[in-house]
């Protein structure tokens, strides 16, 4: 969190003696200040998480949408932010048929966002890399897939990886995955979801109803 | 009149942010900047003997190659260059204070 923080306060000591800067540093303002609070939201939820406040809003939704809002929205952002890595999204066409889920739609937003964020983070931006993003529907279980040509999970970490603070990465905090367990969790048995991590694949579980 | 000679400063540090308000808040000090966010890269221009520093602006925790580790290997081209450390850890304290670093910078936030 000290990042962001100094970056805010930094550019907003400079912004006055160097007005011609002043666009430049807003959003470098703006994007530090999005960074904090997603930070912040992070700590916030692992204190719910630890208090055992985390509340659920379930819902029915259907999570073929979903999946396909969310894989939209980072392709953009991938476009935008690290134009040698590529996103490849492949749902297979019985997706599309109503599967509503009945979860906390917001939640589970967040656990396959986590999931996408880590591809991304250990795919490189020295060199070409490719996501891969593929959901199946097996009965009552959606299956979602994603894999990365990243430098994979360290193996010294992954006994550790649902655990606070676990990260090799020099911009992460080390929650995603503990917080992404913990919803997943919290949803316990009705609404099955499991994470399963390998190397350099990550799948998501999830039974709906 | 003669123009007056100004210090030279390399800072290196993974986040772009950092480098940017360190170099602009130095060259409002009347510093020379030049300000890298790969280690390696700073290094490699350290190796062709292009500029000469007086002053390195390190952070500590990068990827590749932390701002000890090029300390050191900046140290063997130029032993004469003093080097600032900035970390936000507490931890890397204690290895300023076992070993003969000139200044470590906390993050104070």
């Amino acid at each position: 969190m000290k990042t962001p923080t100094q970056a805010i306060i930094g550019y907003a000591d400079l912004i006055h003696k160097h007005p011609e800067k002043r666009e430049d540093m807003m959003q470098s303002i703006s994007r530090n200040a999005v960074r904090l609070q997603r930070l912040t939201n992070d700590i916030l939820d692992v204190t719910r998480i630890d208090s055992h406040t985390l509340n659920l809003h379930k819902e029915k939704f259907n999570i073929g949408n979903l999946l396909a809002y969310i894989v939209q929205d980072y392709v953009g952002y991938i476009e935008k932010e690290n134009q040698n890595v590529k996103l490849f999204y492949n749902f297979k066409q019985d997706i599309n048929d109503p599967l509503p889920m009945d979860a906390d739609e917001d939640r589970i937003t967040q656990v396959i966002s986590n999931l996408l964020n880590n591809a991304i983070k250990f795919t490189s931006k020295k060199r070409e890399g490719v996501i891969s993003v593929s959901a199946e529907r097996k009965k009552e279980e959606v299956i979602v897939s994603i894999k990365d040509t990243g430098e994979g999970i360290n193996p010294e970490i992954l006994p550790r990886l649902f655990t606070k603070f676990a990260t090799r990465s020099f911009s992460g905090t080390g929650l995603g995955l503990y917080i992404s367990k913990s919803i997943v969790e919290a949803h316990g048995g009705k609404c099955g979801l499991k994470i399963i991590l390998m190397e350099k694949e990550q799948h998501l579980l999830l039974r709906c109803h | 009149m003669a123009k007056e000679k100004k210090n030279k400063i390399l800072v290196v540090d993974d986040e772009p942010d950092n480098t940017s308000i360190f170099s602009m808040s130095l060259e409002d000090g009347g510093f020379e900047v030049d300000a890298f966010t790969d280690p390696l890269l700073a290094l490699s221009m350290f190796k062709s003997g292009h500029k000469r520093y007086d002053y390195l602006v390190l952070d500590i925790k990068m990827p590749d190659m932390n701002g000890f580790e090029l300390y050191e290997e900046i140290r063997k081209i130029d032993n004469k260059v003093k080097a600032c450390f900035l970390t936000a850890f507490g931890r890397d304290t204690q290895r300023s204070l076992e070993e003969d670093f000139q200044l470590l910078l906390m993050s104070v936030l």
